[in-house]
């Protein structure tokens, strides 16, 4: 791999990269780690992917990494607290809701948040790269190695769960 | 709610409810859908709250980098260095196996030769039987990876006669080995040390 060819990547993915793991993991800080050590990976084995499945490989990698943060969380839940500090830099949302919509977003937020911490994998990352960052089904069954099926029946169970988590806050927010 | 309403049940809807928001629902289902939301309140209620929650959701920010994050992964790939590159790693692989060879075949070929020994109960024979076994036991101590690369290129592939195959299983299972390491053309310098 050639320096330009990292820079270009680099440039292109990183992003993503930052984006997908810090709402995966809800943490701004261990989400600063994993995109840095991706981009290592990305300088190390990069070469070995098609350029055309370098974003894909480099968000399999990503996630690969969180799964392994989380799960280090998992064994320790007891007695360090998961924490819930993602940053939020003034960025345009990804699709192009109406501004009612956008609106009733910034209030349901913090609480979005908290109700993707809850859902478990793989619920999690299907919402986040469906629903957060717009992949379509194909690229998010080659990130995650799912079938289109089971990443549907996953994501619109993941939905609903959020729908329920958050039933009580929106009938709060739509009553004014 | 209603139980039953335009030949759709409640239960039915609301399960349905995010295919239905993805159009991923076959058009006779949609229309029934469709039917029953004119007239259940409550079920027209629950895909307003779907519509809001999925607003919310797909108005969350694409997140930037900070620029310390690619500077920082920049600064690791230099301290890399050309120890790293390729060739580098190559070589130092094919040394470690070359010593770590060495080692295995001799502690397995003692156990071997010993063991002829056992046989007429020598107890200096058994001592060293049991000193090579602890030996061969200790290889297991060795990192994960180290422990593949010797089962799997010199144990499995290597040049171990097949008589001593046995001694090596007491290493235990064999592990598939994959190796990451691939051509590079030169350790990374950025031509602008502060392009992120």
């Amino acid at each position: 791999m050639t320096r330009d060819f990292f820079d270009a990547a680099a440039q292109r993915h990183s992003r993503r990269v930052h984006t997908f793991a810090s709402y995966l993991l809800g943490d701004s800080s261990e989400a600063e780690d994993i995109t840095q050590e991706v981009l290592i990976k990305l300088w190390n084995r990069g070469h070995q992917v098609e350029p055309d499945r370098l974003g894909a490989w480099l968000l399999t990698v990503t996630r690969n990494a969180c799964t392994d943060v989380l799960r280090r969380r998992q064994r320790v839940s007891k007695v360090i607290p998961i924490r819930r500090d993602v940053e939020f830099h003034t960025d345009p949302p990804s699709p192009e809701p109406s501004p009612e919509s956008r609106a009733v977003g910034s209030q349901l937020g913090t609480h979005i948040l908290e109700a993707l911490n809850r859902l478990n994998e793989p619920a999690r990352s299907v919402v986040i790269l469906r629903e957060v960052q717009g992949l379509s089904y194909r690229e998010i069954a080659e990130i995650l190695q799912m079938h289109m099926s089971t990443l549907k029946v996953t994501l619109h169970r993941a939905r609903r769960k959020l729908r329920e988590s958050l039933k009580e806050v929106d009938t709060h927010v739509a009553n004014g | 709610m209603s139980p039953m309403v335009e030949d759709i049940h409640c239960d039915v809807l609301l399960h349905r409810m995010e295919a239905f928001i993805d159009d991923d629902v076959t058009a006779d289902e949609s229309a029934a859908i469709k039917r029953h939301l004119e007239h259940c309140d409550a079920c027209a209620k629950e895909l307003e709250h779907a519509l809001r929650t999925l607003a919310a959701l797909r108005a969350l920010p694409e997140l930037d980098v900070p620029d310390r994050v690619i500077e920082n992964a920049r600064a690791a790939i230099r301290r890399q260095g050309p120890a790293e590159s390729s060739a580098s790693r190559t070589n130092t692989r094919r040394r470690w196996l070359a010593a770590a060879a060495a080692i295995v075949i001799g502690i397995i070929g003692t156990v071997a030769v010993v063991q002829d020994r056992t046989e007429s109960t020598d107890p200096d024979a058994l001592r060293a039987v049991a000193e090579v076994r602890f030996a061969l036991a200790t290889i297991g101590e060795i990192s994960e990876r180290a422990n593949r690369i010797v089962r799997a290129r010199i144990i499995d592939d290597g040049p171990i006669p097949q008589s001593f195959r046995g001694l090596a299983r007491s290493l235990g299972p064999l592990a598939s080995l994959q190796t990451t390491d691939g051509p590079h053309a030169a350790p990374y310098e950025p031509t602008h040390e502060g392009n992120s």
